[in-house]
């Protein structure tokens, strides 16, 4: 009798759980999703909240990452500002909208977010796809629900709240999910924050994580996950927000952590059929330049949830007299980690970090009642530690004396005038290179030294924007400093050594010289500002970069976005110093299947389109959403956006890039194409016949665009790539001219408008018009460069003068090519390549003359002469096509997986290109030689292709040239001379 | 859920009504070798498997796996099970048993890889001859499986219910064995419970090629649970007879069409009959 009582009140307890229901998980569509958080309680003064759907001319929140566009919506209190897209609205990785796009506190325009979105798991079947809105408001709060479900599994239903009640300084969040699929799942129910690499910085607070990250490949992402008590970042630079999360519903979130993209939710476990997961977390907005402000406000949510104590920890930097102030993150910044002074990072745990107030002063939160490491880096390096235990009270971390600053101060003239321009530090001997070598938190560009940033505005890694003087702080030692504003001036370098305290000035006295060639406007087609994902520069530094390069002619091609730099161009005085075109680089994050054969899902890489209109508050400013789609049906998207595909320009990028993060980058690389086979004319099902299909639903072939990247920046192994790749479409008769552009995301990568485009056009920059323009640059009137200018010219058959672009011509018979290769005398020219046909049938080293004075004027003029066309063309019978390029010597590569593309280099430095080579890191110091091609048969694995090896002699021309052009060698190309020799017109070169 | 109740009243009913005429020649056992449909099964908790017609008391032991590896989604999905079962037979025409999964191992493997190891549930059953001939015999086989997994499922519940016939009919060295029924599953839970209900069936045949070495091949198809056709399945396996009491039995279950993921599921099973 008593067992059956028992079993009955077991029976009725049982039912009593399952009947009442959490939250959504049961799937009524008229459910509310529980409200998060509910522990949680922050007091102000004003008790506003709200919710509004945003519409022409709302207020809106702003900042360099800001999205919001017309149609999303909008949570907000007296301290904060949300933005969730709309769910027509998708950015980057989400599929759908229903991701948090901006967070600011209220008022202040410094939006550091990309996206934060809901996910389960790592592949793209896992993130939400939301098909339900709805808006909640009630007593207190305001919220947004959204239904949907993970992308690949309609059985697995998710739901989502955002929430924002009054005072909460940040947005609570909750989203559950059930898998009701016949088969268990592994999840980690998470928010996939996407830095985009090269924005804000994840603190990780994990023993001997930090801002350390481990790293990790797709198939190894579970190693990498750690459970941490809450998430907090530190902003790249000025004008950004500081965000922090903090799960109310576990003592822990987990997840993986890199520049790039994190995740940070549950931990990853085993849901069997009808089990649910469900998140709750807090994400916190701060104001702020340090991690502190976010992560005080995270240990706050932690005492408010948990009971954990807290406890304030301040401190003193001790600057020394005649240090110059006003200091900065780079010259004193402090890192607190729990643990003890003698354990090393990896046994330490790092918790927060500050950078203190002018006085330096600093105040921050720490869990109590245990054991911390005060420790301040100076430009990079740690310069002062103490160690302290830190109770319940206010814990005192003393004064920390910081040993002295160096300063300089720069001035830079051009022509006698000032003039905005680029200033590069460098060590000049090894002990200084040794001694002031640092990265900012492990992370991002290596800096020697380092003056700020790299992310951010001037100074930034070793650079320094210089218009009226500038003084900026730096380690003692001693240092070259190197004066640059482009191609076409001469460069000037001044030595210096600093000693604790002390300052020097320097005035970089430049000069320009007559070296743009005649009816030329000098751009860069691809360049990109803080609204792109991954780039942090603000937009006044960004314009102050475009005028430092001397360009004329800029298409701002930000990823995803429009944007028209206007606001800093008007600020600068800067409209009649450079014409700017806005643009666009679609860049594609969905992965989907489109490449017949292809094991995994895949982008279609990126892609340049300007001119293109913006529209301030429309979705993407403008831009169209550019995932899901093959390159005919993208640029049928552009189009229907404003894009001319007449008068307008699409550019294929880097066209032979390997995948970042599992996106493809490069069109013709993601398809895996054969180069040693020709393109299909019409889709076969192969990937090799996609390069040319026109998809369903497109009024354009994928092959339809108009000019390609053959010059990406100042990687001399990726110009080998790309120009191999042209070479081939030439040969194939498909006639795309080639650019050459920087594709510069900030100060501390490559140098803005190196390499550049000059484009031989009918229009001025007095008169600009774009049309004019954009015609020459499709028609290939152009020559691409990072120094050397190539100029070449024959006569046809009717006696015309022909130079190079994309219109076929028959040569008289007596024809010769004129070259002309000059270049400012700081740029070494070591060879000129005649190429035809993919052949370099003539390479000229001895005749070419070298400056004497690196620094001087003379010597501008490397190589004048005829040679006979005859000569080049022999043995070419129907069709041929000509290139010159000038500059170093290739580095030898070879071809190992047998694509016709080379891949690998001799990094091993044996003189034999094997797979001996293939992932070996090369020695930069090592010089290197010729190489011979070894017999590996075809090979899976193949790369790196090898740098060439790095200048030593610190007064060697390449030297110089490296100073100025970091990473890169100088080299030029022309776009072709075309030979229709059999008079059919060309139709390209038979293989 | 409605329709599962109806389906216990009627096995029930039947059960209450008393045995048929058994035939012991048909359920006569052959030493200790394991009679019946192949053991081997795809599904959680025995769901779907189909029980021997005759009644026997045995203590059994063995492990199952499964192994799914759907490359097109980026899946695997490992588990490795140990369980005991027993049975007992108070009359030749009546069949009490229970299932115990003892322990459960998964290891789930997708963008993020997780494993989970737990008690598995519990099964607990009743099978009843109903009708006999020399040659053949047929009989109501019900089962319920409690929702006793423990470290597997959080805040939830899941629980099953399987009606079925099953028969035998004996020729020689060759035994015919088959079973229709109906499955059903949901859960306690503050989320979805998500009932479920199917049909199964199996067929198949088994040849005692010696008198200690048996061939058996099934079919196995399941239609409506999670998928218009949720299996279609070959289930080979091997049967040894040790002694009068001793048995084993090790076969697959290979799926060949329908919605299931599985490449494979084996099984390894030690009897000794009473």
């Amino acid at each position: 009798m008593a067992r059956g009582a028992t079993a009955m009140v077991c029976l009725a307890m049982a039912s009593l759980y399952a009947c009442a229901k959490e939250s959504c998980l049961d799937g009524d569509a008229a459910c509310e999703v529980a409200s998060p958080c509910k522990r949680l309680r922050f007091e102000c003064d004003d008790p506003f909240v709200g919710i509004r759907r945003l519409r022409s001319g709302d207020d809106r929140p702003s900042g360099s990452d800001a999205l919001a566009a017309n149609g999303d919506y909008v949570l907000e209190n007296s301290q904060i500002t949300a933005v969730i897209d709309a769910l027509d609205h998708p950015h980057y990785l989400a599929p759908t909208g229903g991701a948090l796009i901006d967070l600011t506190r209220r008022g202040v325009p410094h939006d550091g977010l990309n996206q934060v979105y809901q996910a389960s798991g790592l592949l793209p079947g896992d993130a939400a796809v939301y098909d339900g809105l709805r808006t909640i408001e009630g007593d207190g709060f305001a919220a947004i629900q959204l239904r949907g479900h993970l992308q690949d599994h309609p059985d697995q239903p998710i739901y989502t709240r955002y929430e924002v009640r009054a005072c909460d300084p940040g947005i609570r969040i909750r989203s559950e999910a059930i898998n009701l699929e016949p088969d268990p799942a592994v999840w980690t129910l998470a928010d996939g924050w996407y830095w985009g690499g090269h924005s804000q910085l994840p603190l990780v607070p994990h023993r001997g994580v930090g801002f350390g990250y481990p790293d990790f490949e797709l198939d190894s992402a579970t190693d990498a996950f750690r459970s941490v008590p809450y998430l907090a970042t530190l902003p790249p630079g000025d004008g950004y927000a500081a965000y922090a999360c903090v799960p109310c519903n576990a003592r822990s979130l987990s997840g993986f952590f890199d520049t790039a993209i994190s995740s940070a939710g549950t931990a990853p476990r085993v849901v069997q059929p009808r089990e649910y997961v469900i998140y709750e977390r807090f994400i916190a907005v701060a104001e702020g330049k340090s991690v502190a402000p976010a992560a005080d406000i995270a240990l706050e949510a932690r005492r408010q949830l948990f009971g954990e104590r807290w406890a304030e920890l301040h401190g003193r930097i001790a600057f020394p007299r005649g240090d110059g102030e006003p200091a900065g993150e780079t010259r004193a910044t402090v890192r607190i980690d729990e643990g003890r002074r003698r354990d090393p990072a990896a046994q330490r745990t790092p918790r927060t970090q500050v950078t203190p107030d002018d006085a330096g002063r600093f105040s921050v939160r720490v869990p109590a009642d245990r054991r911390y490491v005060v420790q301040v880096d100076a430009f990079g390096r740690t310069a002062a530690s103490t160690e302290l235990e830190v109770g319940r009270g206010r814990a005192d971390a003393g004064t920390l004396e910081l040993p002295g600053a160096a300063r300089l101060l720069l001035r830079m003239t051009l022509d006698g005038s000032e003039q905005q321009g680029l200033v590069l530090v460098h060590p000049a001997d090894d002990e200084t290179e040794a001694a002031v070598t640092a990265q900012r938190f492990f992370n991002f560009d290596t800096c020697a030294p380092l003056l700020g940033s790299s992310l951010g505005g001037s100074p930034a890694c070793n650079r320094v924007l210089v218009r009226e003087p500038v003084s900026v702080a730096l380690p003692p030692g001693r240092y070259t400093v190197y004066g640059t504003m482009g191609p076409f001036v001469s460069i000037a370098r001044h030595s210096v050594e600093l000693g604790e305290s002390e300052q020097a000035e320097i005035a970089l006295e430049l000069t320009s010289m007559p070296l743009q060639p005649a009816g030329t406007l000098s751009a860069d087609f691809h360049v990109h500002g803080a609204p792109s994902f991954d780039s942090s520069i603000p937009d006044l530094d960004r314009v102050r970069a475009f005028l430092a390069s001397r360009l004329q002619v800029i298409a701002a091609t930000d990823h995803d976005v429009v944007h028209d730099y206007a606001d800093a161009i008007a600020e600068l005085g800067a409209e009649s110093r450079i014409r700017l075109m806005t643009g666009l680089e679609t860049t594609g994050h969905v992965l989907f299947d489109y490449v017949p054969g292809s094991d995994v899902p895949q982008v279609i890489g990126h892609w340049n389109f300007w001119p293109l209109p913006r529209d301030a508050e429309a979705p993407w400013r403008g831009a169209p959403w550019d995932e899901l789609a093959e390159p005919g049906l993208l640029f049928t998207r552009v189009e229907e956006a404003g894009w001319s595909a007449d008068t307008g320009v699409v550019q294929l990028n880097h066209p032979w890039e390997t995948a970042e993060f599992g996106r493809d980058r490069g069109w013709a690389y993601a398809l895996g194409l054969d180069t040693r086979a020709d393109l299909p004319a019409h889709f076969d099902g192969s990937a090799q016949s996609l390069f040319r299909r026109k998809p369903e639903g497109a009024h354009h072939h994928n092959s339809d665009y108009h000019v390609q990247e053959v010059m990406n920046g100042t990687d001399a192994g990726r110009f080998q790539q790309y120009r191999a790749f042209w070479f081939y479409l030439l040969d194939q008769g498909l006639l795309r001219p080639g650019t050459a552009n920087s594709d510069s995301h900030g100060l501390a990568d490559g140098v803005l408008g190196m390499p550049r485009t000059l484009v031989y056009s009918d229009t001025s920059f007095a008169d600009f018009d774009p049309e004019l323009f954009n015609r020459a640059v499709r028609e290939g009137r152009m020559l691409g460069t990072n120094g050397p200018i190539v100029e070449v010219s024959t006569l046809d058959d009717q006696g015309r003068r022909r130079t190079p672009s994309i219109e076929a011509f028959a040569p008289a018979a007596d024809a010769v090519l004129n070259v002309r290769v000059s270049a400012a005398p700081w740029v070494p020219v070591a060879e000129v390549r005649v190429i035809v046909n993919g052949r370099a049938v003539m390479t000229l080293r001895d005749e070419l003359s070298h400056p004497a004075d690196p620094f001087g004027l003379d010597g501008v003029l490397r190589y004048e002469g005829e040679i006979a066309l005859a000569e080049l063309l022999d043995g070419v019978r129907h069709d041929g096509w000509l290139v010159v390029e000038a500059g170093a010597a290739l580095m030898p590569a070879a071809d190992l997986d047998c694509d016709g593309i080379v891949d690998t280099g001799d990094n091993n430095g044996d003189g034999v290109i094997d797979g001996d080579d293939v992932d070996v890191e090369p020695d930069a110091d090592t010089p290197a030689g010729d190489a011979e091609i070894g017999s590996s048969g075809c090979l899976d694995d193949v790369g790196p292709m090898r740098d060439p090896p790095r200048e030593r002699d610190r007064e060697a021309p390449l030297y110089h040239f490296g100073a100025v052009v970091p990473g890169g060698e100088p080299a030029a190309f022309t776009n072709p001379l075309l030979f229709d020799l059999d008079g059919g017109g060309f139709t390209g070169v038979s293989r | 859920m409605r329709c599962d109740a109806a389906a216990l009243c009627t096995l029930c009913a039947l059960l209450l009504c008393g045995p048929a005429r058994a035939d012991d020649a048909v359920c006569a056992r052959d030493g200790g070798m394991p009679s019946g449909p192949v053991q081997s099964t795809l599904g959680e908790d025995e769901l779907g498997l189909a029980r021997r017609a005759c009644p026997r008391s045995e203590l059994a032991t063995g492990a199952r796996g499964l192994l799914v590896a759907d490359y097109d989604a980026f899946y695997g999905h490992i588990r490795g099970s140990g369980f005991v079962w027993g049975s007992w037979a108070p009359t030749p025409e009546r069949e009490l048993f229970f299932t115990l999964e003892a322990f459960r191992y998964q290891q789930v493997i997708s963008s993020v890889v997780a494993d989970a190891i737990g008690v598995g549930r519990l099964g607990l059953g009743m099978t009843q001859r109903v009708a006999s001939t020399e040659d053949a015999t047929l009989g109501l086989t019900g089962r319920l499986v409690l929702p006793t997994s423990i470290g597997l499922s959080r805040d939830v519940w899941p629980f099953a219910l399987e009606l079925g016939v099953t028969g035998l009919w004996r020729a020689g060295a060759f035994d015919l064995h088959g079973q229709l029924g109906a499955i059903a599953s949901a859960a306690l839970s503050r989320g979805d419970s998500d009932p479920r209900a199917g049909m199964v069936t199996t067929a198949g045949a088994a040849w005692r090629a010696l008198d200690w070495l048996a061939l058996v091949l099934d079919v196995h198809l399941g239609l409506g649970y999670a998928a218009a056709l949720d299996v279609l399945a070959l289930d080979p396996g091997l049967r040894f007879a040790f002694g009068r009491h001793a048995g084993a039995e090790l076969s697959a279950t290979l799926p060949v069409a329908g919605r299931e993921r599985a490449l494979l599921g084996a099984l390894l099973r030690f009897a000794w009959s009473f």
